[in-house]
């Protein structure tokens, strides 16, 4: 039976053009609250198309995303705006952090969406920056970090609202392997808090340590 | 994973404001660009239309000087009936601003010089005339007379100060108080010696009653009703003369020169609307990724519009103030002269909305666009 938490997708068909091949074709899947599960798969296998589209940021071409027990890829544009910005959260490959804000401000960018109050969201955001090592930072620009600090700042980003569910798109494919380790193992943690948790990721070695794998073909 | 979430997914209205506001902050070259366009409509629009507007403004203040709202109503023959009490009457109609009576003239001389000149006597009715100057001495009481200027002179009272009566019997002396000079249309009442009744003074009738209209507009209809207004138990002997001419002059000064300020200012602003719209679509376009970030992050594509406008609105009503601070200097530079606080409010007014509307097409292009598409590192 599957866990009211968590996340289904069921026969999923995602096609970027009518008549071209689908890049995703009729996967039924869960995604485990409590869990990492490593997306793995060769390059245009459809890994981060997949994670889009449980994101709810593409719509699928037939086939659901359920959220919690309810069909969300069927919802319009703000109400799946709402559930991403209230439950989830994204690493993306590029730390995609605004260069004209500070680390601080662009931590708690994600509680301007999800309705956090600023007094929680600032409290939170400076605990993040301090158990990820951007602590001392957090009046700096993007300009002025490392590509590991703020891939470490978009991982605060992303877990800011403690959301239920995580996605990340190659969150480790521009890092060292100190960096990909600390952002890999906060992922994990956060799953291990109850979160699910969806990793795309090329990392063989990062993806035998998953909770549960899916391989793309 | 906090024990606070799931959150409403929601944003606050003044936490959008708010970003939007510190957006126009710290993207200052695109700010400071939309900023300059702004204040760029607003030079031109009042150093063009704003000028003509002032231009309007000191011609029609001019013309309204020489009484475009002064009516009066005269009662040739002294049998209309007209008492104080339908003049004061006046006083309560909202489309009267002021009136004035003035009764039937007796001449008098100084009791000081009775055989210098005679000046004509009335009877005022209502308050001194806000047209009326006085120069010397003070308001007259229940009893007292202002004297004109001119009638001053005529009857030998150097100070203004001294008593007048009728010629010969010396009755109905009245002491005179002040001097008053009239202007414009009231220039008339210089030869006069304007006498307040006394308390116990018998009602006499009102040969000529002045009223001011509160504004041009209500000047037809009360041309046509005062006869009535005042209380006149025999109307048709009454007429009214009312400044047409003065009236048609304000009109054609009016319609011209709105027109061709109304034309200009159409045009300044269809052309800021252009700029403003094309210079926000290079703004979206640099900022393509904080769009799909933030599309990611959960922000709604009203939320992304919202977020343009507001940073569109900050950054106009900052080029609004500069531009319409710069303008009003150049247009008195240039003119020596001002529009009205109503144009120049309404010209920052359009402005900032003009700049909004520009602003809607590129607010909703950045809504609009894949947030995939930018997101996705190839």
């Amino acid at each position: 039976m599957t866990p009211p938490e968590a996340l289904t997708a069921h026969d999923l068909v995602f096609t970027y053009r009518r008549g071209a091949p689908p890049v995703v074709d009729g996967l039924t899947h869960t995604f485990a609250p409590g869990a990492l599960t490593a997306v793995t798969g060769p390059s245009g296998s459809g890994k981060s198309t997949l994670l889009y589209v449980l994101a709810l940021m593409l719509r699928p071409t037939s086939g659901e995303v359920r959220w919690h027990g309810a069909d969300a890829s069927a919802l319009p544009d703000a109400a799946r705006a709402r559930l991403r910005a209230g439950h989830a959260g994204f690493v993306f490959q590029d730390a995609v952090l605004d260069p004209a804000r500070t680390i601080l401000d662009n931590v708690r960018e994600a509680a301007l969406f999800a309705g956090m109050p600023d007094d929680e969201a600032r409290a939170r955001a400076l605990e993040l920056c301090e158990r990820f090592g951007v602590g001392h930072r957090v009046d700096h620009r993007p300009g002025e970090i490392s590509g590991g600090q703020a891939q470490r700042v978009a991982l605060c980003r992303a877990l800011l609202t403690g959301p239920r569910v995580v996605f990340g798109d190659e969150p480790t494919g521009n890092l060292d392997g100190a960096s990909a380790r600390v952002v890999w193992d906060a992922l994990r943690d956060h799953a291990r808090a109850g979160a699910t948790v969806v990793v795309a990721t090329h990392d063989e070695r990062l993806a035998a340590e998953a909770d549960a794998r899916l391989v793309l073909a | 994973m906090s024990e606070h979430a799931p959150w409403p997914g929601r944003p606050r209205a003044r936490h959008l404001v708010r970003d939007g506001a510190r957006t126009a902050l710290v993207q200052r070259v695109s700010s400071v660009a939309g900023a300059l366009v702004v204040a760029v409509v607003c030079v031109v629009v009042l150093a063009t239309a704003g000028r003509s507007a002032a231009s309007e403004h000191a011609i029609l203040a001019q013309v309204d000087s020489v009484g475009t709202r002064l009516l009066t109503l005269v009662d040739d023959q002294g049998t209309s009936g007209v008492t104080a009490d339908g003049v004061l009457a006046l006083g309560q109609v909202d489309a009267v601003g002021s009136a004035f009576g003035l009764g039937t003239a007796v001449d008098v001389r100084s009791v000081a010089t009775p055989d210098g000149g005679a000046a004509a006597r009335r009877t005022l009715v209502g308050e001194l005339p806000s047209g009326l100057t006085l120069v010397a001495g003070r308001a007259p009481g229940p009893g007292e007379a202002v004297v004109g200027v001119a009638a001053a002179r005529t009857l030998g009272l150097a100070d203004g100060l001294g008593a007048v009566a009728l010629p010969r019997t010396g009755a109905g002396e009245t002491p005179v108080v002040g001097v008053v000079h009239g202007s414009g249309p009231l220039a008339n009442l210089d030869e006069l010696v304007l006498a307040v009744p006394a308390a116990d003074a018998a009602p006499a009738p009102v040969r000529f009653v002045y009223v001011t209209a509160r504004s041009v507009g209500d000047v037809p209809a009360l041309t046509a009703l005062l006869p009535g207004l005042v209380r006149a138990t025999n109307p048709a002997v009454l007429t009214v003369e009312a400044p047409s001419g003065a009236i048609a002059l304000r009109e054609a000064i009016s319609g011209e020169l709105g027109a061709s300020s109304r034309q200009m200012m159409a045009l300044v602003l269809g052309v800021g609307l252009v700029i403003v719209s094309v210079s926000t679509y290079g703004a979206v376009a640099g900022r393509r990724r904080d769009f799909g970030r933030r599309r990611a992050l959960g922000a709604s594509r009203s939320a992304i519009v919202v977020l343009v406008l507001v940073q569109t609105a900050v950054v106009a009503c900052a080029g609004a103030v500069v531009g319409l601070g710069l303008g009003l200097w150049a247009t008195w530079t240039a003119a020596g002269s001002l529009p009205s606080v109503a144009f120049v409010a309404g010209v920052g007014v359009l402005a900032v909305l003009v700049a909004l509307v520009g602003a809607v097409p590129p607010a909703l292009a950045a809504a609009l666009r894949d947030p995939v598409r930018i997101l996705r590192v190839p």
